[in-house]
């Protein structure tokens, strides 16, 4: 036989769905190059073959013609596509943080498996994520357009006043917003300087002492300069020349920090107190400025998404 | 703008050449014979476009296919089943009136 003729119809057959009854069609390519290489050139050889060959067209081209209304995700589930995985991430993203900051593993049987992470190793894990996550919801509208059925995906309405609220809340912050937190920042900075600290506590005798050990009392005052500083800057280059993705950096900056205090090396000790348990106390408070930090981070990230895509068209 | 009336064409065809195909069929043919006789009558169809509708046209039952294996070579031969000649004729129909707008449009346009 052609060995050419042989290796154009295996390929063709490679691409073709096996319900389209690919024997079929392989035999009527096969009996309809052979007839026109006989036709035209009055003999059947490799070299006219190959002519033939050529004009019938690249084997994947040919394939797709007969796959034409075959659909692996119907078009109309591109928009759910990209919105339920961007859902999806969001909790796989804020479970992985969780993770992260509280040093525990997570798992969701057979959703997630988010292992304790030391340092970062998270920025390793989250592309991995992202990508069984686009994987998890295309197999599940692959299905959906195998079925062929007229099922309604849900549609969240607050993804819609999202995207409003995205174009409409964009606002360059004021100027004055930059001055206070710059006199903030100084009125602080000075305040350190002279105590070592930023957070005091009445002792029993009516002395304003620090809160916390020295040691502990220097790194968390200089945390929390670090936010009022970022955030006197960022207002600044805002009010300058606006951009979603400053406002991003400066939040993801605001994370590390919060995951530098959560991972504090040293014994945080506070002095004592005696109707307050400190510790809870600053537990809790710390919980929930990571949790607001978290939020803000995805939020800016969503809205710089959002806001890109729509400044594309 | 290549591209934009390759594609528009294409657009064009596809409908006429299933009209053309059941056109055709009212005597048996298979594939090749078919090709070359849309070209005597001045009109080219890619191969690896008319055996994929073919196909189509078979699933929907338009037309009926037979492996003829009597001679040297085996060929598929294609008909139009009486479901086709129905389809065919309403077709034809729409094909007529569409001309006639057509016509009617360029000719007070003066396009």
């Amino acid at each position: 036989m052609f060995k050419k003729l042989e290796q154009y119809l295996e390929e063709i057959d490679h691409y073709l769905d096996t319900k389209e009854g690919t024997e079929d069609i392989i035999s009527e390519i096969k009996s309809h190059i052979l007839e026109k290489t006989e036709h035209e050139f009055g003999e059947i050889n490799e070299q006219n073959l190959d002519k033939i060959i050529e004009i019938y067209g690249h084997p994947a081209k040919v394939a797709e013609k007969y796959l034409e209304g075959v659909q692996i995700i119907s078009p109309v589930f591109k928009k759910h596509l990209f919105y339920y995985t961007g859902l999806l991430f969001l909790i796989h993203f804020s479970m992985t943080l969780w993770a992260w900051f509280s040093h525990t593993t997570i798992t969701v049987f057979p959703l997630f498996f988010i292992p304790r992470f030391e340092k970062f190793q998270t920025l390793l894990y989250l592309p991995m994520a992202f990508i069984f996550d686009v994987g998890l919801v295309g197999i599940v509208l692959y299905f959906i357009t195998q079925k062929n059925k007229k099922i309604r995906l849900p549609w969240p309405g607050f993804l819609k006043n999202f995207k409003t609220r995205a174009v409409k809340e964009k606002q360059r912050p004021k100027l004055i917003y930059f001055f206070v937190m710059t006199v903030l920042f100084g009125v602080l900075l000075v305040v350190f300087l002279k105590f070592h600290t930023l957070f005091f506590i009445y002792s029993d005798n009516r002395n304003i002492e620090s809160l916390l050990d020295p040691v502990t009392s220097v790194f968390l005052s200089i945390c929390l300069l670090l936010l009022i500083a970022a955030e006197a800057v960022v207002s600044l280059i805002r009010y300058l020349r606006d951009s979603d993705w400053i406002l991003l950096i400066k939040n993801a900056f605001v994370l590390m920090v919060f995951w530098a205090v959560w991972n504090y090396p040293g014994e945080i000790s506070f002095k004592e107190a005696t109707d307050f348990n400190l510790m809870t106390g600053g537990t809790i408070l710390l919980a929930v400025l990571t949790v607001i930090a978290v939020i803000n981070f995805i939020e800016s990230l969503f809205k710089a998404i959002v806001r890109r895509r729509i400044k594309q068209g | 703008m290549d591209d934009e009336f390759g594609y528009l064409e294409t657009e064009m065809n596809r409908g006429f050449i299933q009209v053309l195909v059941l056109a055709c069929l009212e005597n048996k043919m298979y594939g090749y014979q078919m090709l070359r006789h849309f070209q005597e009558l001045g009109y080219q169809i890619e191969e690896n476009t008319l055996y994929p509708l073919l196909r189509r046209l078979e699933k929907n039952k338009l037309i009926q296919s037979q492996w003829d294996v009597s001679q040297d070579r085996p060929r598929k031969f294609y008909i139009i089943s009486g479901k086709g000649k129905k389809v065919r004729k309403e077709l034809l129909d729409i094909r007529q009136k569409q001309n006639k707008v057509i016509d009617k449009l360029v000719e007070a346009k003066n396009v």
